[in-house]
């Protein structure tokens, strides 16, 4: 069977990704909702200009770091 | 495999199909013009529209195949809920999704006119609606076959009667039907698969009994680029959280429309931020039958076989009535919401755009009908051919159509971010990377390498989650190249398309 550089690509690439170790892979899946989280908190929800009222995006936020942060609790814990 | 069903089965699931279409009857009293008709008169509340999101994203099949890859590949497969919604949603509930209501459009192919030209609203509406038709028909068959296999009834009968009951609400009731039908329905697909996954742990001795007894492997959510599944963690990461995840949460016709039909930008938002709460919740729910039946039933012979044999052995008379109502449910929210958003496509795309740009509201509500209805039609007979062809072509050609996710985010992220992109630019980065996924599916095809004497290009079963990576990536790369090259679009052009 022959193989094409799109092959050599793919296993170069293969090859690369392999040698990341896992625990490190774990803590990107970690670390994505988690800067997610940052960004919501920090966010500029309910400023003038963007129309919604400060109140409910206080709620909108919670909301958003609630469900944020039970991705952080199941990809730290699994 | 053949689940019994008694009378009371039967009473249960009868008044549950009576309510859905009483319910999605009783709402098309109050539809009398077009954008009651797709968008729910804008006047759609969050805690429905959150509903409705989840309900969409979880056919029929979903329940029993995801379930049967718990049991083949074990807790991997939570990751397209988790990993693969939640973030997606946050950022779209955030930032695109209040973008796109205030922009006042009906589809996002309307939009991507306004932000370019009408060559990629084309382009990406005829792709869209290509791939709603045909998978109506899919869904429908599939949801056929397990019902056919669960419960022993007729394949065609099965088909007949979905569609003409999803048909009927949804041609009479619209959006908001779609939108509140899906809200019990999600409520229904919970319940009924609740009760199958506390019986199942009651039946192992508890929670942390059935916990300590699961493989290490099997809880695994992040699985090593050799793994022999197909949840690789580079395909997870970068396939599907990075790529078709926000491609299905802020691109998605089907999905997008529940949030633009929303009484207001915060409430488009809530109703993501919602979803998006739920969502943690659903693998606990559809995952954690397979992995119990991995305990209880370790000599299955197919995966799909899991989440039946759990109801056949499990399941009371009564609760077997319920959960055939949850799968019915989960069935007839994604069947009603595709026609829905697939007639809306064909009404704002094609027939106001080309054929009747000066149709009233009036026009377009029968315009909505009549296409729905069409698309009942045209599904039914999708499915009754597919069932007699060969069982992998039906597959294949989801997966084909399924390609182009990833060059439409490309467009849709560099249409909405980007100033500099241009039209031209847009289209030759949608068509190359349409080209590319598919070339890539063709040189990974068993009988087109051995025509050519090549390897298969991936080393994964099924590697559709890095076909979308590099359809993305080419997207990107000719999109930047051509619009570069191209003349910049006008800034009164830009100025209310593009997000600051």
């Amino acid at each position: 069977m022959k193989t094409t550089f799109l092959h050599q690509i793919g296993e170069t690439i293969r090859n690369t990704m392999a040698a990341v170790p896992l625990s490190l892979v774990s803590w990107i899946f970690v670390a994505i909702p988690l800067v997610l989280l940052i960004w919501v908190l920090s966010a500029r929800i309910g400023d003038a200009g963007d129309g919604v009222d400060p109140h409910k995006a206080r709620w909108l936020r919670i909301g958003a770091a609630v469900a944020l942060l039970l991705q952080i609790v199941i990809y730290g814990l699994l | 495999m053949s689940t019994t069903l008694t009378t009371l089965d039967f009473v249960l699931l009868g008044l549950y199909l009576a309510g859905t279409l009483g319910l999605g009857l009783w709402i098309g009293r109050s539809v009398r013009t077009g954008e009651d008709f797709f968008l729910g008169g804008r006047r759609l509340p969050w805690w429905a529209i959150g509903m409705s999101l989840v309900a969409t994203d979880i056919g029929g099949p979903d329940i029993i195949g995801v379930g049967g890859a718990a049991y083949r590949h074990g807790m991997a497969v939570a990751n397209f809920e988790w990993i693969g919604c939640v973030p997606a949603m946050i950022v779209g509930a955030l930032v695109f999704i209040p973008f796109f209501w205030r922009t006042g459009v009906t589809t996002i192919p309307e939009y991507l006119e306004r932000r370019f030209d009408v060559r990629v609203r084309t382009a990406l509406s005829v792709c869209w609606q290509i791939f709603m038709a045909c998978n109506l028909g899919v869904m429908l068959l599939a949801s056929a076959r397990m019902m056919s296999e669960l419960f022993g009834w007729g394949e065609t009968t099965c088909i007949l009667v979905t569609a003409v009951l999803v048909g009927t609400y949804t041609i009479v009731g619209g959006l908001a039907a779609v939108v509140y039908t899906d809200m019990i329905q999600c409520s229904v697909m919970i319940v009924g698969c609740l009760g199958v996954l506390v019986l199942g742990l009651v039946e192992l001795g508890g929670p942390a009994e059935f916990w300590s007894r699961l493989e290490p492997a099997q809880k695994a959510l992040v699985l090593p680029v050799d793994t022999d599944t197909p949840f690789p963690w580079t395909g997870i990461l970068f396939g599907l959280a990075l790529i078709l995840s926000p491609a299905y949460w802020i691109g998605n016709q089907a999905i997008v429309q529940r949030a633009l039909g929303a009484k207001s930008p915060f409430q488009a938002q809530a109703a993501y931020v919602w979803g998006a709460i739920l969502k943690s919740l659903i693998p606990v729910i559809i995952v954690g039958p397979g992995l119990v039946a991995v305990l209880l039933y370790p000599d299955l012979k197919q995966g799909d076989h899991a989440f039946p044999q759990l109801v056949a052995v499990l399941l009371p008379t009564g609760l077997r009535g319920i959960f055939l109502a949850a799968f019915l449910a989960a069935l007839m929210s994604s069947v009603d919401s595709y026609l829905n958003s697939a007639s809306t496509l064909v009404a704002y795309d094609i027939y106001k755009r080309f054929i009747a740009p000066d149709a009233d509201s009036q026009a377009m509500l029968r315009m909505g009908r009549r296409v729905t209805a069409g698309l009942v039609v045209w599904a039914i007979g999708c499915a009754l051919l597919m069932a007699r062809l060969d069982e992998g072509i039906y597959t294949i050609f989801q997966t084909l159509m399924s390609f182009f996710q990833g060059p439409a985010l490309a467009v849709l992220i560099a249409g909405t971010l980007w100033k500099r992109a241009t039209g031209t630019g847009a289209l030759v980065g949608f068509l190359g990377g349409l080209m590319t996924t598919i070339g890539q599916f063709l040189l990974n095809n068993q009988t087109v390498c051995g025509h050519l004497g090549l390897q298969p290009l991936f080393q994964i079963e099924d590697p559709f989650l890095y076909y979308s990576i590099w359809g993305f990536l080419v997207s990107c790369c000719l999109l930047v190249a051509v619009s570069l090259a191209t003349r910049r679009e006008p800034d009164e052009k830009t100025a209310l398309t593009v997000l600051k």
